[in-house]
């Protein structure tokens, strides 16, 4: 029988608010065990495209497909129990739940340990944080940190982490890099972020312009472009003109 | 102890650990504590710092806790207020008296295990003494569908200095009828919290008025409420704070989720006399907030497990 390399791949998918093209035409493909990166300015509709395959948007048009079968009509929790999970930009906060309890929601065996590890893995000393509230006393650092000890707790098969380098302070992004590439291992990671540090450990990387995928590549290649050659991400108010060119080079 | 009482007794506190209530500590007489059953006092024991008393009065029971001077104790004083008949009427007319600079922690069960149709009446009468810190819980345990009238009203009055806690909770069983009205005072530097928990289902009614005058300078209040209604339930929310005292300093935060067709209302109330006292408030009426739902959906668990996490968070 033949395996596909690709764990998650989205057709044509395309998310549309009130006649505005939020975007278009993805079509992403991730294989397994990698760590795809989603790189793109600020507004270009990367946690759009997030919240889509998470299934807390529907999606205009297109198909999503995970290990080839279509999850477009799945409910969130369906997705989550066929293995794909989301950590959201900006996590939000839950009064009264304690960081062991909010752990131990995503905990896949009944070892308690392992709850321990996966904070020790993101940084946090488990001493000091299991029994504190994962409500707004966690600084943004914190709660970033708890939100991907969650995630490797869960075991994804994929996990989409969107910006959850930011707001980590320099000694801390080693051990979230470290427990990137962990979930990595038994899994794949669709990785969006803003910084270089993060697309080093990335296998791909795809470009968000406008809504549009304009490249897929080699991560520093894509990074490249990004930074100094594509007009449109370097000077976002060039002429739409721009874009389409763009779109017609990569096509 | 008669044979009676002595199978009430046991009953009580066979019902309060399957709660979840410490009833270790009753058993071994570790504190003071005093249980009654309607209007009967089944047991009373005293410590060196804590004077209790109890008579009967028509339909309930008037009780009086005096807490010496400067005596301090980590164990809770346990109050156990049962009502093991279905049907009927208690009313617990209580006295506390926190002497000067004294620390306890009062831990009042209200255990209601049969209740088809109860009232239970409580007017306290609370004084804490300059320097005192009262922690008062109350925690209740109804029966499933039962349907329990609660009255909780307390006049509390603290003096300079003086901290004063009260925590209001629902551990299980239905709400019913429950209609807080406290009435606190605090004299300079003084300070109280109080704080409500309660889950709400089928037509419960949740009426709560709480009010803090802040009289002393730099007093400090805090009133917060934690309401998830559900079903037909409904609940008003009435919090009041008057600022007298300069600089002193109150806050309101009531948060209330609305399922099913339930209603709620909240109302914060401020009065200042003092420009330079600073009363703020904050009420939140809304469904539950999806975003959280959603985040915990991506982990797997479905809408109904959710929200039960998030309700037990916000009431725990
Ligand atoms: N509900 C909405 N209605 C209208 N526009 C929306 C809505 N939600 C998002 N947008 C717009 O869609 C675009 C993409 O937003 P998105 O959050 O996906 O960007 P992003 O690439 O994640 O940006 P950032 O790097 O700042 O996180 C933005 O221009 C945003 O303003
Ligand atoms: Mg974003």
């Amino acid at each position: 029988m033949f395996m596909s390399k690709l764990i998650l791949e989205t057709v044509n998918l395309t998310l549309k608010i009130e006649d505005k093209i939020i975007f278009q035409n993805i079509n992403l493909k991730i294989e397994k065990g990698t760590i795809h990166a989603l790189i793109g300015v600020n507004g270009c509709g990367k946690s759009s495209i997030a919240s889509v395959l998470m299934g807390l948007k529907k999606p205009s048009s297109g198909e999503i497909l995970l290990e080839g079968e279509s999850i477009v009509d799945l409910s969130i929790t369906e997705r989550a129990q066929k293995g794909l999970t989301l950590a959201w930009q900006e996590p939000v906060r839950f009064e009264g739940l304690s960081v062991k309890d909010y752990l131990s929601i995503s905990r896949k065996t009944k070892n308690e340990k392992s709850i321990k590890d996966a904070l020790e893995s993101v940084g946090l000393i488990s001493e000091k944080y299991l029994e504190r509230f994962v409500d707004d006393t966690l600084s943004g650092g914190e709660r970033k940190r708890v939100e991907l000890a969650s995630i490797l707790l869960m075991k994804p098969k994929v996990a989409i982490l969107d910006e959850i380098d930011s707001g980590v302070d320099f000694i801390g992004i080693d051990k979230v890099l470290d427990t990137i590439r962990k979930i990595a291992q038994n899994g794949s990671v669709l990785l969006i972020t803003h910084q270089d540090e993060f697309l080093k450990i990335a296998d791909k990387a795809t470009l968000i312009c406008n809504g549009n995928i304009l490249r897929t590549g080699e991560p520093q290649e894509i990074s490249k472009f990004y930074r100094y050659e594509c007009t449109y991400c370097v000077d976002e108010n060039n002429p739409d003109l721009a874009l389409e060119e763009l779109l017609n080079v990569n096509r | 102890m008669s044979i009676d009482r002595k199978n009430e007794y046991e009953a009580l506190l066979k019902l309060l650990e399957k709660g979840g209530g410490n009833a270790e500590e009753i058993k071994n007489n570790i504190g003071a504590n005093m249980i009654l059953n309607k209007d009967e006092v089944i047991s009373v024991n005293e410590t060196e710092g804590i004077k209790l008393k109890a008579t009967k009065i028509p339909d309930g029971v008037k009780a009086s806790i005096i807490i010496k001077e400067g005596y301090k104790e980590t164990k809770p004083v346990h109050l156990c207020f049962g009502m093991l008949p279905k049907e009927g009427k208690q009313i617990i007319k209580s006295e506390i008296i926190a002497g000067k600079n004294s620390k306890v922690k009062i831990l009042s069960h209200c255990i209601f295990p049969n209740a088809v149709h109860i009232q239970h009446i409580m007017e306290g009468k609370i004084i804490l003494e300059e320097g005192a810190e009262l922690i008062y819980e109350e925690e209740h345990y109804h029966s499933e569908e039962g349907l329990i009238e609660v009255v909780p009203v307390q006049e509390v009055v603290v003096e300079k200095n003086a901290k004063y806690f009260n925590n209001f909770k629902m551990k299980n069983g239905r709400a019913g009828k429950i209609n807080i009205d406290y009435l606190v005072t605090l004299k300079e530097k003084a300070i109280a919290e109080l704080t409500t928990k309660i889950g709400a289902k089928f037509d419960d009614e949740i009426k709560m008025k709480e009010k803090i005058i802040l009289e002393g300078k730099e007093s400090r209040g805090l009133i917060l409420s934690r309401i998830v209604l559900r079903d037909n339930s409904t609940s008003e929310f009435v919090g009041i704070t008057v600022g007298k005292g300069a600089y002193s300093k109150a806050h309101v935060d009531c948060s209330e989720i609305v399922m099913d067709n339930a209603k709620a209302s909240a109302i914060p109330e401020i009065q200042a006399f003092d420009s330079t006292a600073k009363l703020t408030h904050e009420a939140a009426i809304g469904r539950i907030d999806q975003k959280q739902l959603c985040t915990l959906m991506a982990k797997g668990l479905s809408e109904k497990q959710a929200i039960e996490y998030l309700v037990n968070g916000l009431l725990n």
